[in-house]
């Protein structure tokens, strides 16, 4: 990289600590520490909520579907701007009036100390392991394409975020959040200005988008009604309903964000911002990936994008039949590039039956080249050590490899800022959500009840320096260890339907008991792992099948409890 | 000697709008640009996407 670009990721690392610092106000008592004295307006908030939801992971992987799938994700987040409406009239202003700093303690008032308890260890347990997950996929992708080294970029993500989340407190994770969203949104566009500019000058952006939807990019909207498929409108609509209820309405990390807000109206704002703009930007997030895909169809791709991997392989013994596929892989791209161009100038002829041949030819031409990529991924699955028995996947390297090999000097450093940044809000807000279950709802709560509010901000703080440690240290493990993660993100799954659940019988429920939420919260937990281990059901739908389940077992425990207690 | 759980009947109402501003407008608006941004994802796929 040029040293303006080192200079540019080094300025906006320093500009985030020294000012998130600068922004702590109201960071002198527990409650300021973690809800800013519930004076933060609604857009700041609303940002925030954005940005905490979009994680490097996000953006990095999202770009590599569009790439690799097309736009299909998007229907993911069909069901969020509903989530948001619900939420809006429902959660925000019940757990903004209860005046509570942690959603789990409303569960005490409402239940007892052991339902309050376990939802937020089940909370502790799964972000705390996911965080370090969020600055591991990041760092990894960062090391390879940047050539760091490894424990570099995990402490390059890790450390900053730690500093000025330990330090500001909410205060800093939002303000930073604000920057870090038009840092991510700016640079996407730029990205997508670039794409737009480095198209060969016979190839109109329409041109660019019917190559990408012969591909099977732009599709959209899919109806099929099959459970086992993750990406459906109908998965994303109901499946992606629950989810969204159950991480914007249970989980700490968003709902700490809106109790920061100045009213409740101010909450409820902040919320509906994600509800208009999520699917627009995510669109365009995918949307970058696809013009990627269009990019590469008129400059040859890399075969393989994990430089590492490729590395690895020229080392090793598969180094000559790898050359081989090499070869054989430009010739396919060339003749894919010759029959994308053939596609165009047949769609300009104007001819119906040879636009349909070209089109036919250049379908083929893709499968042809896919084909070639599957035998480089053979290769890489038995050449490359510890790559585990999943199926291989580069599509994270995608954009970052686009990034460093095909942008200006300038904006490689404010697309790498960009990543940087997208994997820094997530992460503050979850280490000041962490840090607030951990003091507010167990040590508070049970280990040193009736200390002073300095205490307690001491404790909050070191809280939050312990999380930011041990993320960082495991994302360092987390990195080597693929099976792990996938553990980490199935605890997340399991997590929100069952907390949704949990919630749902505290306020929707008057007769439901703490016994009836504590079992069904178990209960929830249970089913959704015997569906996982026992079914191809897709994961989008745990969360109904975990919010469903803790209702009904809630339900009838708490009508037995009942009975009991009155027999 | 585990704490008795509170009086259900001491739970606020499910729906409680208490001092609001209405925002009744804004979610219909959130509903409707919604489905305009669905109808626009699907459009935009089909012209593209067909022959």
């Amino acid at each position: 990289m040029h040293p303006l670009d080192w200079l540019i990721i080094a300025g906006y690392l320093a500009w985030v600590i020294v000012d998130g610092i600068r922004r702590s106000k109201n960071t002198d008592a527990v409650e300021g520490y973690f809800l800013a004295g519930r004076s933060l307006p609604w857009w700041a908030v609303g940002l925030s909520v954005m940005a905490t939801q979009m994680s490097a992971i996000t953006l990095v992987g999202t770009t590599g579907q569009g790439y690799d799938d097309g736009m299909r994700f998007v229907q993911f987040y069909f069901g969020l701007p509903l989530a948001m409406v619900i939420l809006s009239v429902t959660l925000v202003p019940f757990l903004y009036r209860a005046g509570v700093i942690t959603a789990y303690e409303y569960l005490e008032r409402r239940f007892d100390a052991k339902t309050r308890a376990l939802a937020s260890i089940l909370f502790l347990v799964s972000r705390g392991l996911a965080v370090g997950v969020v600055i591991s996929a990041p760092a990894v992708v960062l090391s390879i394409v940047l050539g760091w080294n490894l424990v570099i970029t995990a402490i390059a993500i890790g450390v900053p975020t730690t500093v000025y989340t330990m330090f500001g407190g909410v205060q800093a994770v939002t303000w930073a959040d604000v920057k870090q969203m038009f840092v991510i949104v700016g640079g996407v566009f730029a990205a997508v200005v670039m794409l737009l500019l480095g198209l060969p000058d016979e190839v109109g952006l329409g041109d660019a988008l019917r190559v990408a939807g012969a591909s099977g990019r732009l599709t959209t909207i899919d109806f099929s009604l099959d459970p086992n498929e993750t990406y459906t409108f109908w998965s994303g609509l109901f499946g992606g309903l629950f989810l969204m209820l159950g991480y914007f309405g249970c989980d700490q990390s968003q709902v700490q964000r809106y109790l920061t807000a100045k009213s409740v109206d101010a909450g409820r704002r902040s919320l509906l911002m994600s509800a208009f703009w999520k699917i627009p930007l995510q669109a365009l997030i995918l949307l970058t990936g696809v013009l990627v895909f269009v990019f590469y169809l008129f400059n040859q791709p890399p075969t393989l994008f994990n430089r590492a991997h490729e590395d690895a392989i020229r080392a090793g013994s598969h180094a000559g039949e790898y050359a081989r596929i090499e070869q054989e892989f430009g010739e396919a791209f060339a003749a894919r590039r010759d029959a994308a161009s053939g596609m165009i100038s047949a769609r300009r002829s104007g001819d119906v039956s040879v636009t349909a041949a070209a089109r036919d030819a250049y379908v083929a031409s893709q499968d042809r080249l896919l084909e070639v990529r599957a035998r480089a991924e053979a290769v890489a699955a038995v050449a490359v050590p510890d790559l585990g028995d999943d199926d291989y996947n580069d599509v994270n390297y995608v954009f970052p490899t686009f990034i460093t090999t095909q942008l200006p000097i300038g904006l490689v450093g404010l697309l790498i800022a960009a990543i940087f940044a997208a994997a820094m809000s997530s992460i503050a807000a979850e280490l000041n959500a962490l840090s607030a279950a951990t003091v507010i709802d167990l040590y508070r709560r049970h280990l040193r009840p009736g200390a002073t509010d300095r205490h307690y901000l001491v404790m909050s703080k070191l809280s939050t320096a312990f999380w930011g440690i041990f993320a960082t240290v495991f994302a360092l493990y987390a990195a080597n260890l693929g099976s792990l993660i996938e553990v980490v993100n199935q605890v997340g799954s399991y997590f929100y339907g069952s907390l949704l659940g949990v919630f749902g019988l505290a306020i929707i429920f008057r007769r439901a008991t703490g016994t009836g939420a504590f079992w069904g919260l178990l209960s929830g937990m249970g089913v959704v792992a015997l569906v996982e281990a026992t079914t191809e059901i897709s994961f989008i739908w745990y969360n109904v099948i975990g919010a469903v389940v803790v209702i009904v077992v809630g339900l009838v425990l708490s009508a037995g409890s009942r009975s009991a207690g009155t027999s | 000697m585990p704490k008795p759980s509170p009086d259900p009947a001491d739970a606020p109402s499910f729906f409680d709008t208490r001092g609001d501003h209405p925002l009744g407008r804004t979610y219909v608006a959130v509903l409707l640009v919604e489905v305009a941004t669905l109808v626009a994802l699907w459009f935009f796929a089909s012209y593209f996407t067909g022959p």
